[in-house]
């Protein structure tokens, strides 16, 4: 009879571990469609294109992230291949001058700074680093995005407990950290938090 | 087997041993205090294209040129115009904070005060202009500029001298102000009475150009008489502590140096002051000696042209009497013949209108008492100060109104029975009419960056209903502009640097397109002989003069302490001033408000005082909390806080505490709450 009652406090263990491991990510992300898919592969590989050409800076040397329409019509004026996102693409936002709603997996919390001009003009540091694979894939991964704070699971890392995880995923402030101590640069609270 | 309480309680405690062993409640904390940042209730960044504005800054009426930096065209900074050669204050850094101020006022409102507490009840636009008595015979209006020269200015006199009775009302120092610029540029010399040159007295630009000349050691020598060592004291040649509220006597012991007495065109009476007032008669009342006195006249006729400034920064200035000495021992030093000082031009009237019919400004001061039925203010006390007590005391024992036109809750407009908020800067076009210290005037247009709250008035609108004239404020400004364009005068400076003489502008259009896109309209200033007349005191004044004198040398007051009131305009009037700022100059003591009291090591002393401890200031019938702030920069005997319409402005509107009915050197005293 005991040795039943013993199972109830490991029962009890079990499911709290599994709402924290499990349950918890299960339901804190809420998984978002890009409104197109794009492929990076096709533009890298084939086209022969790097990062820069498209997520260049600009004048004054500010990152501009994603590329406007603009940018991408000076070759997507029309249809140049074959895929249905292409044509959807022209037809829906080249031709209407619209702004894809691109949803970014690396955006960061507003009370966060970060130069790209910093970190890859002056400091060398390759997109991957940061950005993983991201430059060769095929397709766009979905979108998760944090139910309570609304920014990209990316910011925290694929893995609940960040462990295990690749040394480019987690955009968080002690992965920032983490690398300025390992390559001794300064760090300031004022040089992320204006 | 039967399912017991403990084996409940047994599974709950391992489950939630469970989840303190999982990820969840470390993430959910850290979620959380994101979430706390990025709630609804916080506004947004936003995100998109980002474009450099030129315009000026039109906080405050110097028009300083910026370059607006907007992202997704809402502006994320201000900074000066890189053409312009000069630096932007505090103010003008943060000026486009100030449509997100926490004192906006949403939309026309009543005003009610239930005991310390301020009421607000919206009113729609129809409803509020109902509310406004009509304007006859029998019912006077005085209209209260806060910012004159303006096109809304112009409406607003024209509007006054159809209404017979009816005042065009602007602040006593700014009318004083107006009338004389002084040409710090060409100024060896310069005695600072009782002023703070070089701590924001001036527009930056001309700061800054005095601190460069003094660093490069280019023979400008600045004396500072100043009854605390300010920052202008401590950045001068020579400080020359006096007794506060002294100023007065200081410049007629100097005139009396300068043998102005023997002047041909000075008064009588004045004369005899003068003559009288010798440095050995007076010295001791100052605070300094005859010697002192001797060697500060010595070294302003030692090297010219030389020049006297007096007065505050717009929310502390001396009195008009004090204003025309520093004008005669200006006049005396040969400041009016080599151009020092020079009389500043006034701005031409906009087109359709015309100078003869239009009302002259009356100083506040000089509007009778009980004599307004209606009474419109215009704009905040941000640039100037203007007491509750001298609006009030204007107002018809009967059925008055007084109506604020201010876009935030000041303390002035907390007093007021209805407020019809306008824009609040870069909302919609506003204007900058020049540095009342400059030798030139100046006019400039900014342009709106923020989109427009909803609920603000143009005062055009308001004025439109009692006049029964509606004019767009947009077409205002561009009539303004059509008249200064029609003078054929003065010169257009564009935010590069470059400058364009107004007759070579093609019409009001291009005028209006340069000034819109940042360029800057100037006028240089006539020299000042011309305006003698305007300045020389009445014999009511020198009266006055006399007895002040006659009080100050038989010891004044019997209190131990006089009150050195300090200021500077932003803190006295939180409504200029971003909340950045006001926390940062808070919190770092930089520029402390009137709740901080400042006195010497042995005044606190005396008081039973310590430094940090909260002490009751009393002077007369009124008294004030203090937080005593022990400093050597004071000398005994005086205790220093800053004066104006509303110190501390955060704090919710009550009756001005004892700083803002100070004069200088009121004696006052202090003691252990």
């Amino acid at each position: 009879m005991n040795r039943f009652r013993v199972l109830f406090p490991l029962a009890g263990l079990l499911v709290g571990l599994t709402a924290g491991w499990v349950l918890f990510p299960a339901l804190l992300y809420r998984t978002e469609e890009q409104p197109l898919q794009f492929s990076h592969a096709v533009h890298t590989d084939t086209g022969g294109m790097a990062c820069a050409d498209c997520h260049s800076f600009d004048a004054d040397g500010r990152f501009v992230g994603i590329p406007t329409t603009a940018q991408c019509a000076s070759c997507h004026a029309d249809v140049m291949g074959e895929t249905e996102n292409e044509k959807r693409f022209v037809e829906e936002y080249v031709k209407t001058n619209r702004e894809v709603p691109w949803k970014v997996y690396a955006r960061q919390p507003d009370n966060a700074y970060f130069p790209h001009a910093a970190h890859v003009t002056r400091g060398g540091i390759a997109c991957e680093r940061c950005h993983g694979p991201h430059g060769t894939m095929n397709t766009l991964r979905p979108y998760q995005v944090n139910r309570i704070t609304g920014y990209s699971r990316d910011i925290w890392g694929s893995s609940i407990g960040r462990v295990g995880m690749e040394p480019w995923e987690g955009m968080k402030m002690d992965d920032c950290v983490r690398c300025h101590r390992e390559t001794e640069r300064a760090r300031a609270c004022l040089d992320c938090h204006k | 087997m039967p399912l017991t309480r403990r084996d409940i309680l047994r599974f709950a405690g391992a489950a939630t041993a469970g989840i303190v062993f999982s990820p969840l409640p470390w993430k959910m904390l850290d979620d959380v205090a994101i979430w706390t940042q990025t709630g609804p209730w916080i506004p947004k960044v936003p995100r998109g294209p980002i474009s450099h504005v030129p315009s000026i800054c039109s906080v405050c009426p110097a028009g300083c040129p910026v370059t607006a930096r907007c992202v997704a065209g809402v502006p994320s900074s201000l900074r000066a115009a890189s053409g312009s050669g000069q630096p932007l204050c505090p103010i003008g850094l943060t000026g486009h904070h100030l449509a997100y101020h926490p004192l906006r006022v949403a939309g026309p409102c009543l005003v009610e005060h239930r005991g310390e507490k301020v009421l607000t009840t919206s009113l729609s636009l129809d409803e509020a202009l109902r509310r406004l008595p009509s304007v006859d015979g029998d019912r006077s209006v005085m209209i209260v500029d806060q910012r004159p020269g303006r096109a809304i200015s112009d409406r607003y006199r024209a509007f006054v001298r159809q209404h017979p009775g009816s005042f065009y009302a602007v602040p006593d120092d700014d009318a004083s102000m107006r009338t004389v610029g002084y040409d710090l540029e060409r100024a060896h010399t310069i005695l600072a009475v009782s002023t703070p040159l070089l701590d924001g007295w001036t527009t930056p630009a001309r700061t800054a150009r005095l601190i460069e000349r003094r660093s490069k050691n280019d023979g400008l020598r600045i004396l500072a008489a100043d009854a605390a060592r300010s920052r202008t004291a401590t950045l001068a040649d020579r400080w020359m502590p006096i007794r506060p509220g002294s100023e007065a006597a200081l410049l007629v012991a100097l005139l009396h140096l300068a043998h102005a007495h023997r002047q041909p065109d000075m008064t009588p009476s004045m004369r005899a002051i003068i003559e009288r007032t010798t440095p050995e008669r007076v010295a001791a009342a100052i605070g300094v000696t005859p010697v002192q006195l001797r060697h500060v006249y010595e070294k302003l006729t030692e090297r010219g042209p030389s020049l006297v400034v007096v007065g505050g920064d717009g929310s502390n200035s001396v009195d008009a009497e004090t204003d025309r000495l520093a004008f005669q021992l200006n006049r005396a030093l040969g400041a009016a013949s080599n151009g020092a000082i020079r009389q500043r031009p006034a701005i031409p009237v906009s087109e359709g209108l015309r100078e003869r019919d239009l009302a002259v400004a009356t100083p506040l001061s000089s509007v009778p008492d009980a004599s307004v039925a209606l009474v419109i203010i215009d704009g905040d006390e941000g640039t100037c100060h203007l007491s509750w007590e001298s609006i009030v005391r204007t107002l018809h024992p009967g059925a008055s109104i007084v109506v604020s036109l201010s876009p935030v809750l000041t303390a002035l407009a907390s007093h007021a029975d209805l407020i019809i908020p306008s824009p609040a800067p870069f909302e919609s076009f506003g204007e900058a009419t020049g540095d009342g210290t400059d030798i030139a005037c100046r006019y400039g247009v900014s342009r709106p960056l923020h989109p427009r709250r909803p609920g603000s008035v143009d005062p055009e609108l308001v004025l439109g209903h009692l006049s029964g004239q509606v004019i767009e404020h947009e077409a205002a400004l561009r009539d303004k502009v059509a008249g200064i364009w029609a003078s054929r005068r003065g010169q257009i400076r564009t935010p590069d640097g470059s400058t364009t003489n107004l007759t070579s502008v093609e019409g009001a259009g291009s005028l209006w397109t340069a000034l819109s896109e940042g360029a800057v309209w100037t006028l240089e200033g006539a020299p000042a002989s011309a305006s003698v007349r305007a300045l020389e005191s009445d014999a009511s004044a020198t009266d006055r003069l006399a007895a002040r004198l006659s009080e100050l040398a038989a010891g004044g007051a019997t209190s131990t302490i006089a009150v050195v009131p300090t200021t500077w305009a932003p803190v006295t009037s939180c409504s200029r001033l971003s909340p950045l700022m006001t926390k940062l100059y808070q919190e770092s003591g930089l520029r402390p408000t009137s709740e901080v009291a400042a006195v010497a090591p042995a005044t606190a002393h005396a008081c039973g005082v310590e430094d940090g401890a909260v002490a009751e200031l009393r002077a007369g019938e009124q008294s004030s909390k203090v937080k005593v702030r022990v400093s050597d920069s004071l000398a005994p005997g005086m205790v220093q806080l800053s004066a104006g319409p509303d110190p501390v402005g955060f704090r919710s509107p009550e009756p001005p505490a004892v700083a803002n009915a100070l004069p200088r050197g009121r004696a006052a005293e202090l003691r252990k709450s």
